[in-house]
């Protein structure tokens, strides 16, 4: 190994400000270091006019432009040095959802994986539902108007922040696709390689066995004998898993974690505002010819 | 004049000392050879004969095949899922990492690269070489900048000088004699198939070969770089090889090198940075030289050189047209055992004409002895 040095030195850096119109937002320091990990770009012009429909240009800022570079550059700081440095994202994620001492890495880059993957899926202008979503999601939810009840009411029901996912999941013998809905906590990930971090309950609230609070110790004892290689016995389900595939293909998400919608939506009340006008604001400018693409409806389907 | 390095390239004509039994054995059997190592094939559920099993295995075989043949569909989809959401939540462009000239060297530098690895860089205003003025763009808190089109237009020239001597089948040698060049010279040779040198030039070792030299081993090869037989009494007393062309990492410390290289007319290439003396090598590249990620990029483009010359020489060979000449001392080696040869069949002839069968004392071997009694006694009926 060698390092080259350079002959001028440096100029130290200063803090410069972020290019915003307004005051509250040019005051806050920002250094633009150069790093490994970039901000994405969308193709719509979300940066000046903001999400129309969902988020205003202030709204946007905050919670893509300001809440994604600080978990890039708090990624960078966590992996600066090791030899996550310049990895991808779902690699890490993957790689450091089983340790607890990697937790940091994992909620870094599974927050930012996160917020991206619900940006991605947000359009300028309302799109129509493809006509084959249209009906493989009519297949798994009965109709559309249940599904986004389904996604809302659960958004709704969640008291912490987190995700709420669309998920597709293999099909059984008999069915073209099936879908699901499922809850992240935080910064959960909903991806079947990272399932120890899965968090899909709030803690408190999970029990599967009344009072002496194992339920979920008991999973995770579970899961990992299974991982050792025992096999399921009677009476026992395990999830299965098409062989040489993955059990979740998460195709659209909702981000309900407070800083998104505080700005432009308030706390509200119980009737109106707040989250609940978040999500419904949140449906009409999904698009859906992007979630299409995320799923797996043309191609051959994965068979358990 | 680029002198030839004595090995011997020939053609078609190739002289063998004698065939080795393990041809001969080869042409005379007929039997197809079975190796012991040749793996066999894994035999698959469907290879297992229906005798060798019961009922209940022959199910679990076929739900273990029926799973097995989900597979390819499924991992293909896998594939295409992770290809989708493995780049989500950020764009990862990774920093620089100092081995990646050595584990991906490029074939080309731009001059975004030759900037990166501060290849520009010169020495302070005071210290410079005025003969280097040529490659100057300007000053610049008080260095001298080295021009990027400059350096990647004579880095350009000196990969082609080094694609072309190896094309037509020349020894390289690249030398870089600071401590942490050696694994850039190394493996810059290994790409060109030449040799490197990271140690000090020894005095002489051109000049006076024939002493310090002395205890190299040499090879002589064909056109495709195979080992000829044959050729050991002349390999023991050649002359040791000197290279056809020189890299040079830092000039600046190996002017005893490069001046026996101007003595024995071996080309160099050197990287002159702007102290250095511009005369000491044939084809100059300017460029930092104290810069160890600019010495890896340049070694790097110029191994790649030589890779891209060695495979045109070889698949050329491979046509048929060798791009080099016998050296002359190998030729006349040739041309004398030849000589040699014809005159003892000749004078073997000669004797055995001269000499009558009877009268005279024959010394025979005793296999032959043995071999005319036993004719004898067949034709006796004994």
């Amino acid at each position: 190994m060698f390092r080259s040095r350079l002959r001028i030195p440096r100029a130290p850096r200063s803090g410069l400000a972020a290019p915003s119109s307004s005051s509250f937002l040019q005051s806050l320091p920002f250094t633009f270091s150069r790093g490994v990990h970039h901000l994405p770009s969308f193709e719509h012009p979300f940066n000046e006019h903001g999400v129309p429909g969902l988020l205003s240009t202030t709204g946007f800022h905050v919670a893509w432009t300001q809440y994604q570079s600080l978990m890039l550059q708090n990624l960078e700081t966590a992996t600066a040095g090791t030899e996550w440095e310049n990895k991808d994202l779902k690699q890490i994620i993957l790689n450091s959802a089983r340790q607890p001492e990697s937790a940091v890495l994992f909620n870094y880059a599974s927050m930012a994986h996160n917020n991206h993957f619900f940006f991605r899926q947000l359009a300028n202008k309302p799109v129509e539902m493809p006509e084959n979503l249209q009906v493989a999601l009519t297949q798994s939810f009965g109709s559309i108007e249940t599904l986004r009840n389904e996604m809302i009411l659960t958004a709704r029901a969640m008291f912490g922040p987190g995700f709420v996912w669309l998920v597709q999941v293999p099909n059984p013998p008999g069915r073209t696709s099936t879908f699901k809905v499922l809850t992240t906590y935080h910064a959960g990930s909903p991806y079947s390689g990272a399932h120890w971090r899965r968090q899909s309950v709030e803690l408190p609230t999970a029990t599967k066995d009344p009072g002496d609070g194992t339920g979920l110790g008991r999973e995770w004892v579970q899961k990992s004998a299974y991982g050792a290689g025992k096999k399921a016995q009677e009476g026992e389900k395990r999830p299965e898993v098409p062989p040489g595939g993955t059990d979740v293909t998460p195709i659209l998400c909702l981000n309900t974690w407070e800083h998104v919608w505080i700005m432009d939506y308030g706390i509200g009340t119980l009737k109106e505002g707040g989250l609940k006008q978040y999500a419904r604001a949140w449906w009409d400018v999904i698009d859906w010819v992007k979630v299409k693409d995320a799923a797996n409806l043309t191609r051959h389907p994965m068979r358990v | 004049m680029i002198i030839r390095n004595i090995v011997l390239r020939h053609g078609r004509q190739v002289i063998v000392a004698s065939a080795s039994p393990s041809c001969c054995v080869r042409a005379l059997s007929t039997s197809t050879a079975k190796s012991a190592t040749t793996a066999t094939a894994p035999k698959g559920p469907t290879n297992v004969p229906s005798f060798f099993t019961t009922p209940e295995q022959r199910a679990k075989i076929a739900a273990l095949k029926e799973q097995m043949d989900k597979v390819p569909d499924n991992f293909k989809e896998f594939r295409s899922i992770q290809k989708k959401t493995g780049k989500i939540g950020a764009v990862t462009q990774p920093r620089h990492l100092p081995d990646e000239m050595l584990k991906y060297p490029p074939h080309d530098a731009t001059l975004e690269m030759l900037m990166a690895a501060q290849a520009h860089m010169g020495h302070n205003t005071s210290l410079w070489n005025p003969a280097n003025q040529r490659y100057i763009y300007g000053v610049r808190e008080g260095i001298h900048i080295i021009a990027l089109e400059t350096i990647a237009a004579h880095l350009r020239r000196a990969a082609k000088v080094v694609e072309e001597v190896a094309y037509h089948g020349g020894l390289i040698l690249f030398v870089g004699t600071r401590r942490d060049q050696r694994p850039i010279v190394v493996r810059a040779a290994e790409l060109a198939g030449g040799c490197h040198l990271f140690q000090n030039w020894t005095p002489g070792t051109i000049t006076n070969r024939d002493q310090i030299l002395a205890q190299g081993k040499l090879r002589m090869v064909d056109e495709l770089d195979r080992d000829v037989p044959g050729f050991d009494d002349h390999i023991q007393e050649c002359r040791p090889v000197i290279p056809d062309l020189v890299v040079c990492l830092n000039p600046l410390e190996n002017y005893p090198m490069l001046h026996e290289c101007g003595l024995a007319n071996v080309p160099t290439i050197g990287i002159i940075d702007t102290n250095a003396d511009p005369t000491w090598v044939t084809y100059q590249i300017p460029a930092n030289d104290d810069s160890l990620r600019a010495m890896a990029l340049i070694a790097a483009v110029l191994g790649r050189a030589g890779q891209r010359g060695q495979e045109r020489r070889h698949a050329d060979a491979e046509d048929g047209v060798i791009t080099w000449e016998t050296p002359s001392d190998v030729r006349r080696f040739v041309q004398n055992t030849l000589t040699a040869k014809a005159q003892e069949k000749k004078d073997q002839e000669r004797q055995s004409v001269e000499q009558p069968a009877w009268g005279r004392e024959m010394v025979e071997s005793d296999e032959d002895v043995a071999k005319a009694m036993k004719q004898l006694a067949d034709e006796e009926g004994i």
